[in-house]
């Protein structure tokens, strides 16, 4: 039997599991067990493969924020105290941020080629390594690439009264109808959607927020693909939810997005719906501020006759623009 | 005993670690008695270095899980003493020999709890810049993967809390393996990714 396919879970009393390794790694075995886990350790080859095996682990763990509040402490009191371990975490904390989907990690990749792109630390690094010429090579090469995206933005019609380097479009005035039948804006499951323009500008620079606009559909039980957004990049802009009522009853929906561990991000406003409107939607707006990359949820209740009914869950992912 | 470079890298890195200066040590262990070490852990002398290497890990992992801040420290000090031991006991010794460690190693730790506990602060580093270059290392060694051990370490990381599970049921299912190989081939890669990246960033440092 390989050693991949080795069960470790049920050996005998001589035996230590996962879990006491971790437990030995965090300084909270027991006396009587430490002692015979410490003699074990020193003499057993297999033993210190498996500890390493459980630093990564551990180092992983604290990296992803999956340590309990009892472990954390032992986690830098015991465990981080080798500078190889320290190293661990190091890498830990880096895959966390280039790997992870988890809210709250940014695309490093990118957020790491717009410094470049600024200079702040040299294109790929080749000025720290001595060839400063292709570093410069490359630059100009990002810079000639940049500018034409730039020049392809302010071809656009839709960007003629607007600066430069931005997409953003002024927020429709007026009252806004919530539940509504289908949009004439094209509409396509998962991809954003900048709302047509109908407001006259100004001639000034126009730092209205973008609207991005997703349609969700309610989740299926045996499953199925989640929806991705792309959050718009801008710190006022909108991401708007549309929301696919199967079918509607005669009633007042209210929206509410959680985050995938449960905790509320915003309430939308209550909407009335008629039963004549046979293709009604939900909308909910959602500022992109608040959203991180990761995994959300909403759950759509309707109240009527007094009685307050879930009506069904969206969910959806949140990644950033590339 | 001639110079570090004709010696197998693992002998000659035991070495070293023996010979850099320790500004805790108290007394100046002699050439002998680490040649006197490493013959009784083993008359072969690759192994024996290798079995030195072995000893002084599993020696700082046990300080540690006892709550030692300076384990490392605190191995080498109990390495010292059982070298200098080694002439009186070596002729009458019965058992494994490694144990005669964790013995001196009990005396180390009890030494050390009596000591006025330690303060101050680790130096402050370039956290930014050093970050900056692990991602970099990272996307090297990423890149230095196969295919294969690209999209399994990236699915596994991918997710956290309970998605995790979930993930890593189906990207078992997805390869044909079982949650326990998948775990132990993923932490194959991510040793290999640690060790990469560790060289990547010494070789930056120079």
């Amino acid at each position: 039997m390989s050693e991949e396919d080795q069960d470790f879970s049920d050996r005998g009393s001589d035996f230590f599991s996962d879990e006491t390794i971790r437990l030995f790694l965090l300084g909270r075995l027991r006396a009587d067990e430490r002692a015979r886990f410490e003699e074990r350790l020193l003499l057993d080859d297999e033993m210190e493969r498996r500890v390493r095996r459980v630093e990564y682990e551990l180092a992983d763990d604290y990296a992803f924020g999956r340590l309990t509040m009892d472990e954390r402490g032992p986690f830098t009191q015991n465990f981080l105290v080798t500078e190889e371990r320290q190293q661990k975490l190091a890498v830990s904390q880096v895959l966390r941020k280039e790997l992870s989907q988890q809210p709250g990690s940014t695309n490093v990749a990118q957020t790491r080629i717009m410094s470049r792109l600024r200079g702040t630390s040299g294109l790929f690094g080749f000025g720290r390594v001595g060839r400063p010429a292709l570093s410069f090579a490359l630059a100009f090469v990002a810079l000639l690439i940049f500018g034409g995206l730039v020049w392809l933005v302010m071809k656009s019609p839709r960007s003629k009264t607007q600066p430069a380097v931005t997409r953003r479009q002024p927020v429709p005035t007026g009252t806004r109808e919530y539940a509504h039948a289908p949009s004439l804006t094209p509409e396509t499951t998962g991809t954003p959607t900048p709302v047509p323009q109908t407001t006259e500008t100004s001639g000034e620079p126009d730092l209205s927020p973008l609207i991005a606009t997703f349609v969700l559909p309610k989740a299926q039980r045996a499953g199925g693909e989640t929806i991705r957004i792309t959050i718009p990049p801008g710190a006022n802009d909108i991401v708007r939810l549309e929301l696919s009522l199967e079918s509607a009853e005669a009633a007042t929906y209210r929206a509410e997005l959680f985050t995938a561990e449960g905790q509320s991000i915003t309430v939308g406003p209550e909407v009335r719906v008629s039963s004549s409107n046979l293709q009604a939607k939900v909308v909910l707006d959602v500022p992109a501020r608040l959203l991180k990359v990761g995994d959300y949820q909403i759950k759509l209740s309707r109240t009527a006759g007094g009685s307050v009914q879930d009506v069904g869950r969206y969910y959806f992912r949140a990644l950033e623009k590339q | 005993m001639g110079e570090c470079h004709n010696w197998h890298p693992v002998v000659a890195g035991a070495i070293n670690q023996f010979s850099m200066p320790r500004s805790k040590r108290s007394y100046s262990l002699q050439q002998e008695d680490f040649d006197r070490l490493l013959v009784w852990l083993d008359e072969d002398r690759e192994r024996a270095a290798v079995a030195y290497e072995k000893v002084r890990w599993r020696l700082t992992a046990i300080f540690a899980s006892r709550g030692c801040r300076v384990p490392e420290e605190l191995a080498d000090e109990t390495i010292d003493r059982v070298s200098r031991r080694v002439a009186d006991i070596r002729e009458t010794y019965v058992g494994d020999r490694v144990l005669y460690f964790l013995g001196v190693a009990n005396n180390v730790h009890h030494e050390y709890l009596k000591r006025p506990p330690l303060s101050g602060s680790q130096p402050a580093n370039d956290v930014r810049e050093r970050e900056e270059q692990m991602h970099q290392c990272l996307d090297m060694c990423l890149n230095n993967l196969t295919e294969k051990s690209q999209h399994l370490i990236r699915q596994y990381y991918a997710e956290d809390k309970q998605a995790k599970i979930d993930l890593r049921r189906r990207l078992a299912d997805e390869l044909g393996l079982s949650l326990n190989t998948l775990r132990v081939r993923a932490l194959r890669i991510r040793e290999e990714l640690q060790g990469c990246i560790q060289r990547c960033l010494a070789s930056r440092k120079l």
